[in-house]
């Protein structure tokens, strides 16, 4: 009885428990947040590259017929420069929403859009 | 005593977390641990464009038969391909060949070709290597004089192609080119190839055409996208758990000559570039098939879609766009 003075059943600092296993499970299944965001994939002859959309940024790959510049800005993406002959893939216009593809043929490389839930992804395009 | 509890409750409360931190890396074990298949995927320039392969497969076989795979693709590439120094190119090059000495590569895509062929009127094609040639595509596409062009129809066509006993004979300077179905014929190869070396499922695509499959218990259900010919968006989300998808598109490659837009897409009537189609989809469980056909009817239009026998095709998606620009989706049958 008197341990039971000192050491109540319940204290309010408890509650850490739940809280901490429950960001803990939030951590392990990929977070609530970011399951619904965006991010931009470089599907290269060599690799598939993966890039926040949230952050501007530009770069370039290398695809079958030299550089390509890539540019992501205030959430969107787009092909802003590629060596191809017929352009079609830089007069795209921005990609924002999960699906949104831009092609690029000769130079083998194409981007999409892919929400940060896999299954939402296409395994392959038909282009 | 209060410093004691202190001790026995942060002790109490690092027991859990990390339990709980390892239960949670115990369930991704055990989970791994009990499917002994693995997802396998691997992305690969091959026959002028790129290829991606997907298998499914005991994890100590699934490198190996990705492994395999590309190197089949290669081989196919170079036999079969007009760049590669094959099978084909010697064909093309001596102007004959010996029937019974074909490799069945070679013949079967002869057969499917002709096969196609026959059922589109002949706007599906492979002999007309010489006219693909005449425009440049894919390197160097420009417009060629007409005279040029209707030389190159003269030896363009497969009645330029005959059989005299057990020789294939090619008319002179008649090139074949089957550049329109071997993606397909291509894709069908590598997932069958896959399948026999132990692949529980796979998906192979190649520039676009696509084969996909697998057993039933694998529950893998391949999700694929067909391109909007017009935007930079996904046209058609497909579910399917095995077939072949593919799409013949005039954006694939083409210049422009005086504000006029040509594609290589050729008619073999015209020897010119197939105008008004946009894009042409053809599900079925054939990629090969699926291919040919999906360059025939951007050829031939709606016209040449509604005569295809129902049992070459699921689904056909014909896009096409007017004078004014103006986009139509058509189709027929479903998935």
């Amino acid at each position: 009885m008197k341990s039971d003075k000192k050491y109540p059943f319940f204290r309010i600092n408890d509650l850490a428990i739940p809280v901490v296993l429950f960001l803990l499970l939030q951590s392990f299944h990929g977070g609530g947040e970011e399951t619904s965001e965006c991010r931009l994939e470089v599907h290269t002859a060599e690799s598939i590259l993966r890039y926040e959309l949230g952050v501007d940024s530009i770069f370039t790959v290398m695809g079958n017929l030299g550089e390509m510049e890539i540019n992501i800005e205030n959430e969107m993406a787009r092909i802003s420069r590629s060596p191809c002959p017929g352009q079609d893939c830089v007069r795209q216009s921005w990609l924002s929403k999960p699906g949104d593809l831009a092609v690029c043929v000769p130079s083998g490389v194409f981007i999409v859009i892919a929400s940060e839930d896999d299954s939402l992804s296409p395994d392959a395009v038909s282009y | 005593m209060k410093s004691v509890r202190k001790k026995i409750n942060s002790g109490y409360l690092l027991t859990i977390l990390l339990g709980s931190l390892a239960s949670a890396v115990l369930i991704r074990v055990f989970v791994a641990g009990s499917d002994k298949f693995l997802e396998m995927k691997n992305r690969t320039p091959v026959l002028g464009t790129f290829a991606t392969y997907i298998v499914i497969a005991e994890k100590d076989t699934a490198g190996l038969i990705l492994s395999s795979m590309d190197s089949l693709a290669r081989y196919l590439d170079n036999e079969l391909g007009v760049f590669g120094n094959g099978e084909l190119s010697d064909l093309n090059m001596r102007g004959y060949a010996l029937i019974p000495e074909l490799s069945s590569d070679l013949f079967n895509l002869l057969e499917k070709s002709l096969f196609i062929s026959s059922i589109t009127d002949s706007l599906f094609d492979p002999a007309m290597g010489v006219l693909v040639n005449t425009w440049g595509f894919p390197g160097d596409p420009h417009l060629p004089d007409s005279a040029d062009i209707d030389s190159a129809l003269d030896l363009s066509g497969l009645e330029n192609v005959r059989i005299c006993g057990d020789t294939l004979l090619l008319s002179s300077g008649t090139l074949l080119d089957f550049g329109a179905i071997a993606k397909g014929y291509t894709a069908d190869r590598i997932y069958s190839h896959s399948r026999s070396l132990g692949a529980r499922a796979a998906l192979v695509e190649i520039g676009g055409e696509i084969r996909c499959g697998g057993d039933p218990d694998t529950g893998r259900l391949w999700r694929l996208a067909v391109r909007n010919p017009r935007g930079d968006n996904i046209m058609e989300m497909i579910e399917i758990e095995s077939g072949a998808v593919a799409t013949s598109g005039d954006y694939e490659s083409y210049f422009f000559d005086d504000g006029i837009r040509f594609c290589h897409i050729l008619d073999p009537r015209t020897g010119y570039p197939e105008s008004g189609v946009a894009s042409v989809t053809v599900i079925n469980g054939n990629a090969a098939f699926c291919d040919a056909l999906a360059t025939a009817i951007s050829v031939g239009g709606i016209d040449t879609a509604e005569n295809i026998p129902d049992s070459l095709f699921s689904l056909i998606i014909v896009i096409t766009e007017d004078e004014n620009g103006e986009i139509t989706q058509w189709r027929r049958g479903s998935v």
